[in-house]
């Protein structure tokens, strides 16, 4: 309508062609040159107000979460979900002392003692532990970090605030200590009474910590003088993961046996160190805070367990079922619930992971429940293309734009989920959406590199069935060795006899090589889906494929 | 007999009219406030319309010559034409007045419609 100005154009351009409407209807204007001085005035006016809208806009956007573009407008929205976004996380494990001849006395292993990796990654003890005269070794709990302890001073007035100015406080493993009496954290002062020795934590936006002791009334103060501890564990969080055994190599903390003498351990990791995670970005918390919020609190539903799993520290995707949701429904699992987590950087979880997941899944869940975690199992695949592209388009940077395209399909937990099959019409729609590709011939093959086996030189089962009949080749290194023959046999190439078998239902592989090996034993091979999903891998619950590379075998013009 | 509108713009001294209403130039007198709007105007000063009016701010420092009058007459004629099509120039005179760092410009030009030549003086 002519005479009504629509807010939703904040175009200045729609903004002067309403104005001049407005202005006709009322005689004020019979006509409008851009030389003209109503048209300028115009123009001005159209350019504050669009100005002026477009800031509004601006500031309209940073009240929803959805829209919101900074994180001190995503951090305050999701405090009306009652969502704290995580700080970093530190990654926890088990650290073994072990001296080279035992002692006659106990040597003290206190909580906090420091170790590091080569590359000056350190871990502290997490309990006190003692390393028993005669013994040669002990094993304690450990988490990533390094104990650091801040000492302040009470000035005795209500709601104080005690700063760290570190953006590196670990999320969940903080004292605060008055006069030497540790105070208990809270979500909110709002149970605490005038003797409550209760403190809140507030993440500030920029990423350090306050903590808040009460006003006097609603949780008490410290009083004037008193001694203020804070102690806390400085994270690396994501840097902090040791994906292997054997890395923490370096006692830093002085060690004494029960004499007083100072005594020399050495220290491993007989496992690795998971779970570190780095703050909250935004995008992360604008999507865990929601699908948090909708749990309550409990895990009920499958939904509930994905959310909460998926927000722990360190689990990038994760997948839960119960007795009806298997193949066949099984009734004899009652009340347990099946987990299966993959960490960052595809890292499957260890015994202490595992651990202090159910620990904190207890104590949100049904009385009954029971919990059985299943070992994921990640299902290689190499997108196998044959490319035409348009004339005049450069080949190599429309094929590097070919892999980006393909590994932007497989990022874990966004692209590519456990228990979600990998459908080959995505992947010809990624590859025929790069800007110069006129058509493309997409195979999805999987890859497993064989394990050695006892009674043929190498066996193994491949996860990923039914398996298409006559797709399967084995190599050596890049080599191909051999064919099946679509019986369930092997057919050799050349310099190579192989003899063996494969099962295309089970997925068991037998292979015996006569010849000499110098690469990885591996096999390639496609899913045989039936037509409905022909092309695709399909996965079950505890399955997730992940890029192992991309095969262009041919890429050109169209002719 | 009032004249029949066909244009009209806003006075440029933003003066009342007999209603009490900002006061309006029609027709001739529009235009020519359009010609003064554009020669007055510096090319890059009108927001979201930089390229509007004339460069003869940047001829300021210019040393006074035929060659620049000359070009200060095609700019002239260059400029109105392009943001009037109301207006055909069809003469521009000017007279250097070297004691004041002035020039003189008298425009004759036409406007559609009317069978007359119309003139217009402005000192830069």
């Amino acid at each position: 309508m002519a005479n009504e100005l629509n807010y939703a154009n904040y175009d200045f351009d729609d903004a002067v062609d309403q104005l001049i409407a407005r202005l006709q209807t009322n005689d004020a204007t019979k006509d409008t040159y851009r030389s003209s001085t109503g048209e300028m005035l115009t123009e001005l006016y159209a350019y504050v107000a669009n100005l002026v809208l477009y800031y509004i806009e601006r500031r309209a956007e940073e009240t929803y979460l959805a829209t919101a573009k900074n994180k001190s407008s995503v951090i305050n929205i999701v405090r009306a979900l009652n969502y704290t976004p995580k700080r970093k996380v530190s990654a926890t494990g088990y650290l073994t002392f072990s001296i080279n001849t035992p002692i006659a006395f106990n040597i003290f292993i206190p909580k906090y003692t420091e170790c590091q990796t080569a590359s000056g990654i350190k871990y502290v003890t997490f309990e006190d532990t003692v390393l028993l005269a005669g013994q040669s070794s002990v094993t304690v709990a450990a988490i990533q970090g390094e104990k650091v302890l801040i000492e302040q001073t009470a000035d005795g007035m209500a709601s104080q605030e005690f700063k760290i100015s570190s953006d590196s406080v670990e999320n969940t493993n903080l004292r605060f200590l008055v006069g030497g009496v540790e105070w208990t954290l809270v979500t909110s002062f709002i149970n605490s009474t005038a003797t409550s020795l209760h403190y809140m934590l507030r993440t500030e936006l920029d990423d350090t910590v306050t903590i808040l002791a009460g006003d006097g009334v609603n949780g008490s103060m410290p009083a004037s003088g008193s001694t203020i501890n804070t102690i806390y564990i400085k994270s690396d969080g994501a840097d902090g993961n040791a994906y292997s055994a054997g890395v923490i190599t370096t006692v830093n903390s002085i060690l004494y046996d029960i004499t007083g003498t100072v005594r020399s351990l050495t220290v491993t990791n007989s496992d690795t160190f998971l779970g570190g995670d780095d703050a909250e970005d935004i995008e992360e918390i604008r999507y865990e805070a929601p699908r948090v919020f909708k749990t309550g609190d409990r895990l009920v539903t499958k939904d509930d367990y994905i959310a909460v799993l998926e927000n722990y520290a360190g689990i990038a995707n994760a997948n839960a079922w119960g007795e009806n949701e298997e193949t066949v429904p099984d009734y004899t699992m009652f009340n347990k619930v099946r987990l299966v987590v993959l960490l960052e950087n595809w890292a499957i979880p260890g015994a202490s992971f595992k651990s202090t997941l159910s620990t904190y899944l207890y104590t949100k869940s049904m009385m009954t429940v029971k919990y059985e975690f299943i070992t994921p199992e990640i299902i290689y695949v190499i997108p196998t293309l044959i490319v035409k592209c348009d004339k005049g388009v450069s080949l190599a940077d429309t094929q590097d734009s070919i892999e980006d395209a393909i590994s932007a399909l497989f990022v874990l937990g966004t692209t590519t989920k456990l228990g979600v099959s990998k459908r080959i019409s995505d992947v010809i729609a990624a590859v025929e959406g790069v800007s110069g590709v006129s058509y493309s011939h997409v195979t999805l093959d999987i890859y497993k590199a064989l394990d050695t086996g006892s009674t043929y030189d190498y066996y193994d089962t491949l996860e990923a069935v039914n398996i298409t009949t006559g797709s399967v080749r084995l190599y050596d290194g890049t080599t191909l060795m051999a064919t099946d023959d679509g019986g369930g046999g092997w057919t050799s190439e050349a310099g190579y006899t192989i003899t063996g078998s494969v099962d295309y239902v089970t997925g068991v592989i037998a292979v015996d090589v006569t010849g000499s090996i110098i690469g990885t034993v591996s096999v390639k091979y496609t899913q045989d889906n039936g037509a409905a999903d022909e092309g695709d891998i399909v996965v079950t619950k505890k399955q997730v494929c992940a890029l192992q590379s991309t095969l262009i075998t041919s890429i050109g013009y169209v002719s | 007999m009032a004249q029949i509108e066909v244009w009209s713009d806003i006075h440029q001294d933003f003066k009342k009219d007999a209603q009490g209403g900002l006061k309006k130039v029609i027709n001739v007198d529009s235009v020519m406030t359009s010609i003064d709007n554009i020669l007055r105007t510096k090319q890059g000063e009108r927001v979201m319309l930089p390229s509007f009016a004339t460069t003869l701010a940047d001829l300021t420092f210019d040393p006074m010559s035929d060659n620049l009058m000359g070009n200060m007459a095609k700019e002239i004629k260059r400029s109105i034409e392009k943001w009037d099509d109301r207006v055909t120039v069809t003469g521009v005179q000017y007279f250097q007045d070297p004691d004041n760092n002035t020039v003189i410009i008298y425009l004759s030009f036409t406007i559609r419609g009317y069978s007359q030549t119309f003139n217009y003086k402005t000192g830069v």
